[in-house]
């Protein structure tokens, strides 16, 4: 349409510049004068035959035919850059990565179709261009010809493969990259960062997408999400993202080898729709479990092998320590201490003072554990995973604490979280110390009261509906009923307002009067959190014993608090599963025992596949990151992968060591995520001035790439007084004034 | 003593009055003996003046012969005055409360005797005014207990009221950090508000008779996590009543002591189990038990992680400990034990 109204195609637009006057523009305006001039002396004239309103209207129309014809008199170009034929090459990308052998309708695989719509398309283009056919799938390479395809491969190196291509082509005269895909990217650098990369080669990438968008008749293990250490005996809480075409009810399992560890059943959407299943997973006794989480629906399926993923978890007794500071008795103590329980693998500490000169411990294994009350050294703070702190006011910390506080979440990355209370955040003179620094809001300047004994109902804001461990049910239509069947808490504070960055996950439900209860951001190395209420003991005093709102809700807080929570040596990989991903990053962060990064240390890793193959990676320090050293190794042999890293500080020193334990399954990452990424093909398009296709509008690419920047090209100028819209806006207000006069009687 | 037990069973308050007298008459030489080797004429009469005085604030100026004649007798046995004489002085006392009792009812602020009265205390309970409200349960009561008849007819369930946990909120503020109501709450079993207050004292529990839905509604506050102390009730019958209750509440658990090394007893001041804490009717005959119930006995029901659930004072009276922490008869040491129980009940049930 664009084409047949403006002449042109619109990439010819969006690469030229509009001309709006390539005649003498005196002469112009002169004509212009002229005709308006009889125009007004017309409307004069005619008073008398028809009233002024309608004459008016007419004129007005009768004007608009003037403007449209000076501006053909103007005589309008288009100046551009035209890609000069036979002088550029075409370069053109065709996936056959293993994901392209699929077959959407049942009948022809994603290649075929593409290989049946783009060949008319390559042959046009061979007519001016220099056409220069590749393949790829993890690597990229030229292709004989389009009937020369290579079997299915694995992976499917999209971003790396434009780039290695434009590299590779840089000596010659290249008018545009054509990728033919499905915009799987299983490289992972599908990042704006890559993207911006391959736009600054400055060649027009044409995208042609191939593949439904919601993959039919198909079932999906989107996603994974649970620790990658536990402690062993308890319930480990996950979620589990399954996408699916089809209806239905379905199993999600959890094996540990053969053995099934739990199950749940659950009812699929379908639609292509991603839904959010929590799973309960025990972890056992200690050791390594190489979980596999599957869906299994009733329906059949065209590809059942991503049903399946793998998650590694080491299960070690290693328990994380929390320490809870609570400045008066109060039931808010009991309840989190109730919901926390004995049975979640985490050392509870706390710490309650009952009287002016008495601090009552709990949770501790040693008696010399907190025996003077607050910890006093700097070690003794930071030997703490998350420290809660209560209604406790600032002046009962010393300024050595309150700094050894901020610098506990900022260098030594421990969570925080501060409950509201008489004594806690602004009514305990919080302000202006240092921890007021790391909270993730302002707290109110104030000397009236803001902690409040009213009782108000919460709520979660969008972000808190979108936060999985926030979630009581899988559906946000039952999870946001289970959270308006709360009952209200008993107390609420006034947190201040959000910071930058800060995110307010839930809210006081109040008409008009919404405020932040629950607030979060991350600060240098930990996350900090404000609760603004000492009341959610009534949702377990206030619901039937039956009900697991408030237990859920705190250990899931538990576990968010610990979750990111790094030790002083802390190994890492970016996931537990790898699939078909030759190299795997490692990374490595060292700390001395002040929790001070140790940029001195020398840290090496052993890795041992199931093959019986080693190697050994000395990482790297990272400029710029104290503390921080990452590196690669191969991704080896199907099945297990150990790593056992080993760092010192000096030859002599003392060696601390961990494992990490990863999987890794070659064949596999083309059947996930195989539908077609629109979105990922259409953002490199967009980014490098080049367009997105569909299969059945691609006839129209070799028209649209001729505009083109890129390469070798000649300036033309390209006639617009002519484009059909001008006559059809002449022909349109014409007919419309005489159209009017006939319909009032004066023709 | 099977003869107590028996009368105690009486169900006409006129039976409950002679057995009193008998008791009294059984007491009689060895606690006049006792008021003549320790104490003038003049400070018995003072004392009895001031059971006088409680009783009738007890029953907000309504009069109970039971009481009144309690006192008369004891003033009697304790003076060695001529019961006839006695008796005239009771007749006159009874006319000069009941007119004060009419009095009363058109100020309800002050007793007779000067002591602050109060509204209704059957009132439901309102929305937690601080972190911790005293709260007495109202129970249903059984043949034993004054609901309708004796006791200004408010039942067993009010003894002590209010200046109880008046004295107990003014010792907890003293000695903890808990932010606590200026006045206590009263509660019964099925008020919508029972699940904001986490800690409930019921009291005379042996005159306790729960049907089954109260049961099952104060067991599943008890899971839930609330906690209940139990106290001033006392001997075989009227345990043996409330162990029956309990039963009905928790079939499957047992009630056991409380051993000496449980958190209970330390969590804030470390306990002395072997004192009994009197009520202060034994302490005028010069005991400190009532009824068969010589031993104390801190006993508890706990949960299926071995927390305490329910704190029971048998043979105890921690009430009147409470009550009359400002006499100088009462014996402080028994108050001061009683506010540090009173004290470490609480602070166990908001950490436990």
């Amino acid at each position: 349409m664009f084409e047949f109204l403006f002449k042109y195609p619109a990439t010819a637009f969006a690469t030229g510049d509009v001309v709006p006057v390539s005649v003498n523009a005196f002469t112009l305006i002169l004509i212009a004068l002229a005709l308006f001039a009889v125009l007004g002396a017309s409307w004069w004239r005619s008073r008398a035959l028809m009233p002024v309103q309608k004459l008016t209207v007419v004129a007005v129309l009768q004007g608009l035919v003037l403007v449209v014809l000076l501006a053909m008199l103007a005589q309008p170009l288009l100046e551009l850059e035209r890609l000069s034929p036979a002088d550029n090459a075409v370069l053109v990308m065709l996936d056959t990565s293993r994901s392209m052998a699929l077959s959407d309708d049942g009948q022809n695989t994603r290649l075929t179709q593409a290989t049946a719509a783009v060949t008319p398309v390559l042959a046009r283009l061979g007519d001016d261009y220099l056409v220069k056919l590749n393949r790829f799938a993890a690597d990229v390479g030229a292709l004989a010809s389009i009937e020369d395809i290579p079997p299915p491969a694995d992976g499917s190196a999209l971003l790396g493969g434009i780039k290695s291509l434009l590299e590779s082509e840089r000596q010659t005269a290249i008018g545009a990259l054509i990728v033919v895909s499905d915009g799987a990217d299983t490289d992972n650098q599908a990042t704006n960062a890559a993207i911006a990369e391959i736009a600054r080669y400055g060649i027009p990438v044409h995208t042609i997408g191939v593949g439904a968008e919601v993959v039919p008749e198909d079932i999906e293990l989107a996603a994974v999400d649970l620790p990658q250490t536990a402690p062993p005996g308890i319930e480990l809480s996950g979620t589990v993202a399954v996408r699916s075409s089809l209806a239905g009810p379905a199993v999600i399992k959890v094996y540990d080898d053969d053995a099934i560890l739990s199950t749940r059943d659950v009812v699929l959407t379908g639609n292509g729709v991603t839904q959010r299943f929590e799973i309960s997973v025990p972890t056992g006794r200690e050791g390594l479990r190489a979980l596999r989480v599957s869906i299994e629906g009733q329906q059949l399926e065209r590809n059942e092998i991503n049903n399946e993923r793998r998650h590694v978890i080491s299960i070690s007794d290693r328990q994380q320590k929390v320490l809870y500071v609570e400045g008066e008795p109060r039931w808010e103590y009991k309840f989190i201490r109730r919901a926390i329980g004995p049975d979640q693998g985490v050392e509870f500490h706390t710490l309650l003072q009952t009287s002016t000169n008495n601090w009552y411990r709990q949770g501790i294994t040693d008696d010399s554990q907190l025996r003077d009350g607050l910890p006093a050294t700097t070690e003794e703070l930071f030997d703490y995973d998350a420290i809660i702190i209560g209604s406790q006011a600032a002046t009962g910390f010393s300024t050595a604490q309150l700094d050894a506080l901020k610098r506990y979440v900022s260098e030594r990355g421990g969570s925080l979280m501060l409950l509201g209370g008489r004594e806690g955040l602004a009514d305990g003179n919080w302000e202006g110390t240092p921890v007021a620094d790391v909270l993730p809001v302002f707290l109110p300047l104030t000397d009236a009261p803001t902690f409040v004994r009213e009782m108000v109902k919460v709520r979660p804001t969008t972000a808190g509906l979108r936060t999985p461990w926030l979630q009581f049910a899988d559906d946000d239509t039952t999870n946001q009923a289970r959270w308006a069947a709360l009952p209200a808490i008993a107390d609420h504070q006034v947190v201040g307002t959000a910071k930058p960055g800060a995110t307010v996950l839930l809210e006081i439900d109040q008409p008009g009067q919404a405020a932040p209860l629950l607030v979060t951001q991350r600060y240098g190395r930990g996350q900090v959190f404000v609760l603004g209420t000492g009341g959610t003991w009534r949702w377990q005093m206030q619901m039937p014993l039956e009900d697991q709102s408030h237990e859920l809700f705190w250990q899931r807080f538990m576990q968010e608090l610990l979750r990111p929570v790094p030790g002083r040596i802390s190994f890492s990989t970016e996931k537990t599963w790898y699939a078909d991903e030759p190299r795997i990053a490692v990374n490595a962060r060292v700390l001395d025992k002040q929790f001070k990064p140790l940029d001195a240390a020398v840290v090496d890793v052993n890795v041992v596949d199931e093959s019986g193959a080693r190697q050994q990676v000395t990482l790297r320090r990272v400029a710029g990151s104290p503390g921080e050293f990452n590196g690669e190794v191969d991704s080896g042999a199907n099945g297990m992968l150990r790593m056992d890293f080993a760092a010192r500080e000096t030859p002599a020193a003392e060696v601390v060591d961990g494992s990490l334990f990863v999987a890794h399954d070659s064949g596999r990452r083309e059947f996930f995520a195989a539908a077609q990424n629109r979105g990922l093909l259409q953002q490199i398009a967009d980014a490098t001035g080049g367009r997105y296709w569909s299969l059945d509008a691609v006839e129209d690419l070799p028209a649209a790439l001729a505009f083109s920047d890129a390469g070798i090209t000649r300036r033309e100028q390209l006639p617009l007084w002519n484009m059909p819209l001008m006559f059809l806006l002449l022909l349109g207000l014409t007919a419309s004034q005489w159209l009017l006069r006939r319909h009032w009687g004066y023709l | 003593m099977p003869q107590v037990a028996q009368t105690v069973m009486a169900a006409d308050p006129l039976e409950a009055v002679a057995w009193r007298w008998s008791i009294l008459r059984d007491f009689a030489g060895a606690a006049r003996s006792r008021c003549r080797r320790d104490k003038s004429r003049d400070v018995v009469v003072q004392q009895v003046a001031r059971l006088s005085a409680s009783a009738s604030a007890r029953t907000n100026g309504q009069l109970n012969i039971a009481v009144l004649t309690h006192l008369i007798g004891v003033a009697a046995l304790f003076t060695g005055a001529d019961l006839r004489v006695m008796r005239t002085g009771a007749l006159t006392l009874l006319l000069l409360l009941v007119s004060v009792a009419a009095l009363a009812q058109f100020d309800g602020r002050r007793s007779p005797f000067g002591r602050r009265m109060h509204t209704n205390p059957a009132a439901t309970a309102g929305t937690p005014q601080a972190e911790f409200n005293f709260t007495r349960l109202i129970y249903s009561g059984n043949s034993m207990d004054d609901m309708g008849r004796g006791f200004g007819g408010w039942g067993s369930w009010r003894t002590d009221w209010p200046e109880a946990e008046q004295h107990l909120i003014q010792g907890i503020r003293r000695l903890t950090l808990v932010e606590t109501a200026d006045d206590g709450q009263i509660v019964q079993l099925f008020d919508d508000a029972l699940f904001d207050f986490p800690m409930l004292y019921a009291v005379e529990v042996g005159r306790m008779e729960l049907s089954q839905a109260e049961a099952d509604r104060l067991r599943e506050y008890l899971l839930r996590g609330g906690f209940l102390m139990v106290d001033d009730f006392h001997g075989s019958l009227q345990w043996r009543n409330f162990d029956l209750q309990m039963r009905r509440v928790f079939p499957d658990r047992e009630i056991v002591e409380i051993d000496e090394a449980d958190e209970v007893m330390h969590v804030m001041f470390d306990l002395n189990k072997k004192m009994q804490i009197a009520g202060i009717f034994a302490l005028q005959f010069g005991v400190t038990f009532e009824q068969d119930g010589v031993t104390p006995h801190w006993r508890g029901i706990y949960d299926d992680d071995g927390r305490l659930m329910v704190a029971i004072n048998f043979n105890m009276d921690l009430g009147d400990a409470w009550e009359h922490a400002d006499w100088p008869e009462y014996p402080e040491p028994m108050t001061a034990m009683a506010y540090r129980f009173g004290v470490n009940y609480l602070i166990y049930a908001m950490t436990h």
